[in-house]
């Protein structure tokens, strides 16, 4: 064992791996989620090497966004391996376990890029350290447990407003109702910032808004 | 219950939620929160995992990023078995059952390994898959690793780089043969070869004038000029020999200040001696034949003519016997020295080439005279000057050529082929 040369690596290893795994199956690679574990560790020691005064992650977040880093570049990495094999992956069933795996990450990915900093960092702490883990992670945000489920109460709502807004709209739409509901900016600054008329804006959303509705109704 | 639950029922459009801490000990799939939480993870993308890694995954992480290659590891262990059944009795059994490492299998083993482990595996590889191994290595740790290994020992690279230096090397000296192959053949056809002098040399008088003291040294030549030098105008200008003269070969002893006489006329190389020396075996020879073959030519002259390029030829060697050895030549440093046609270096005519002192050429381009277009031409008396061009050109550090034309000691045909060589040493190096 090459432990000694490593004691911050093996001390964190022995802290975080478990976390570190939770997260990766979190992002739906239960598969190969020790492989990704080994993968982010190797980084961090070649980095250690480089630079050692640098300090492992340890906050839940920050745990959280290195697995993400992780499972993007080998997310990116089987986009272009399928592109490479396109008749292989086509012969392949229907409904495929990574298919899907990929397709939860991008949705998760595209909720988390639209909720306010705030609620992501709560439901991102959340996710990572799982329920049992609160109060944990209320103290690592310096916040009260109160203060947490509140603001974890928000993010639930905001995340499954979102994911309805995902599956249920086209993904330009899904996005101009994510700016409109949750970007913090005023309609005429993102008619704006899209290069359309207010009226137009106003209108587009209404359809949205429509068809959110309908579909609500079906469903109840 | 949390108030957000009692208030539920009255709020049409919100979602019963559980963002508290009343639902811990209602885990259900994995002990990660309630169902509807994990309902929520599933909308939103988050898998939670559906079970917890082994009592030992810390241990097993830890053992496959710190592990040094040992038998136990794979890649080193097959590679070792392998290796070891190879060279026993079941050496065909071993290529059955034991395939090289695959890419698959070799990445994710290299993956887990430090700069120097992968070296050491990678060393008890192939050459094939050393290369590749070590091409997985980032530019640090090619860096880190060449660091570590002796270069010129063990670095694949550098073995491909002492093969390329030694294929330069064998590439450059055969480069080198076949030129010298081609120079002398050039020669020999050039000094048996009586036909098409080149007319774009001026004729030259057997009797008065030696390519040396008529025909202009070079600058440098000039430049180490004798101050008491005779003044160019004071040299008698060539005489030419009638035709059927008897002496159509001589050398001439060459006057110490003979190398500022003239200047030279474009193309012509002049073989020259060393000012200090008072050998006449340093002073070039002009040849002057007659073209027996030339229109018109009768036959009786021809026969005359042969006879009289025997007896000069006999006049000629006699008197180069007289010198010094070619090795008592006393050689200026100033002068370059170079191979030349043997009967210009002033050396008994066997042979076809020899070494002897050859100026620098004035011009900035390596060949000024071009090829010569007048070759072979007659002059007043229908005979053919013949002087050969047989030099070496450094106007350049690299460049390196000779031509030489046909040079008509004996025989009776015409020819107007000239060969010229030139070689780019640097060019032909890097090419190699």
């Amino acid at each position: 064992m090459m432990t000694d040369s490593h004691p911050q690596i093996a001390a964190h290893l022995q802290r975080h791996a478990r976390t570190l795994y939770r997260i990766a199956c979190g992002f739906g690679r239960q598969r190969d989620g020790e492989d990704i574990v080994q993968t982010l560790y190797a980084r961090w020691c070649r980095r250690l090497k480089d630079e050692p005064a640098w300090v492992l992650p340890e906050s839940y977040a920050e745990l959280f966004v290195c697995v993400r880093r992780v499972v993007i570049d080998v997310a990116a990495k089987e986009k272009r391996d399928r592109l490479r094999n396109e008749h292989a992956i086509r012969s392949a069933p229907e409904g495929d376990a990574p298919d899907e795996s990929l397709h939860a990450f991008e949705r998760l990915q595209w909720i988390l890029a639209r909720l306010p900093s705030q609620l992501a960092v709560a439901l991102t702490a959340s996710l990572s350290a799982g329920r049992r883990d609160d109060a944990a992670v209320a103290s690592e945000l310096g916040l009260s447990v109160s203060a947490f489920t509140g603001r974890l109460f928000k993010a639930r709502r905001a995340a499954e407003e979102l994911a309805s807004y995902y599956e249920l709209l086209s993904l330009d739409e899904a996005t101009l109702m994510a700016e409109l509901r949750y970007g913090g900016k005023t309609r005429s600054q993102l008619a704006r910032e899209l290069g359309i008329k207010p009226d137009e804006l106003a209108a587009r959303s209404q359809r949205a808004i429509d068809l959110l509705e309908k579909t609500r109704r079906a469903a109840s | 219950m949390s108030s957000a639950r009692n208030h539920a029922p009255r709020r049409s459009r919100l979602v019963l939620l559980r963002g508290g801490l009343d639902d811990q000990n209602s885990d259900v799939g994995g002990g990660d929160g309630g169902s509807d939480w994990q309902d929520f993870c599933r909308r939103i993308g988050w898998q939670p995992p559906q079970s917890e890694p082994a009592d030992d995954f810390e241990d097993r992480l830890a053992e496959r990023l710190f592990a040094k290659p040992s038998p136990d590891n794979n890649v080193v262990r097959l590679d070792i078995e392998r290796a070891a059944r190879a060279v026993g009795e079941d050496a065909a059994a071993a290529q059955a059952d034991f395939a090289p490492i695959s890419d698959v299998y070799l990445r994710p083993a290299f993956g887990r390994l430090d700069v120097s482990e992968r070296l050491d595996v990678s060393e008890r590889l192939d050459a094939s898959e050393r290369l590749d191994a070590f091409g997985r290595l980032d530019v640090s740790e090619r860096l880190d690793a060449f660091e570590q290994l002796d270069v010129s020992r063990r670095s694949p690279m550098s073995k491909r780089a002492r093969a390329g230096w030694g294929r330069v090397a064998l590439g450059a000296s055969t480069a080198l043969a076949v030129a010298a192959v081609l120079l002398v053949v050039f020669a020999r056809l050039a000094i048996s070869d009586p036909r098409s002098p080149s007319a774009s040399f001026p004729a030259v008088s057997a009797e008065s004038a030696p390519f040396a003291t008529t025909l202009p040294p070079l600058d440098r030549a000039v430049d180490r000029a004798p101050v008491d030098a005779p003044d160019p105008s004071d040299v008698a200008p060539p005489r030419r020999a009638p035709r059927h003269e008897a002496k159509t070969l001589k050398a001439a002893p060459k006057p110490r200040t003979s190398p500022t006489a003239r200047p030279e006329p474009p193309g012509v190389a002049v073989a020259r001696t060393s000012p200090d020396s008072d050998a006449p075996a340093h002073d070039a020879v002009a040849l002057r034949a007659e073209d027996s073959t030339a229109p018109g030519a009768d036959p009786s002259k021809k026969e005359a003519s042969e006879a009289d390029l025997e007896s000069a030829a006999m006049e000629a060697r006699a008197a180069v016997a007289e010198l010094d050895s070619p090795e008592a030549i006393r050689a200026d440093p100033a002068i370059p020295w170079a191979v030349v046609p043997r009967y210009r270096s002033g050396l008994p005519a066997e042979g076809t080439v020899a070494v002897a002192p050859v100026p620098l050429r004035p011009s900035n381009g390596v060949w000024t005279e071009g090829p010569s277009s007048a070759a072979g031409a007659l002059d007043a008396n229908g005979g053919r000057f013949v002087s050969a061009s047989w030099s070496l050109s450094p106007s350049t550090d690299r460049w390196l050529g000779a031509s030489v034309t046909p040079s008509p000691l004996s025989g009776a045909a015409q020819a107007n082929v000239g060969a010229m060589v030139q070689l780019d040493l640097g060019k032909a190096l890097l090419k190699l």
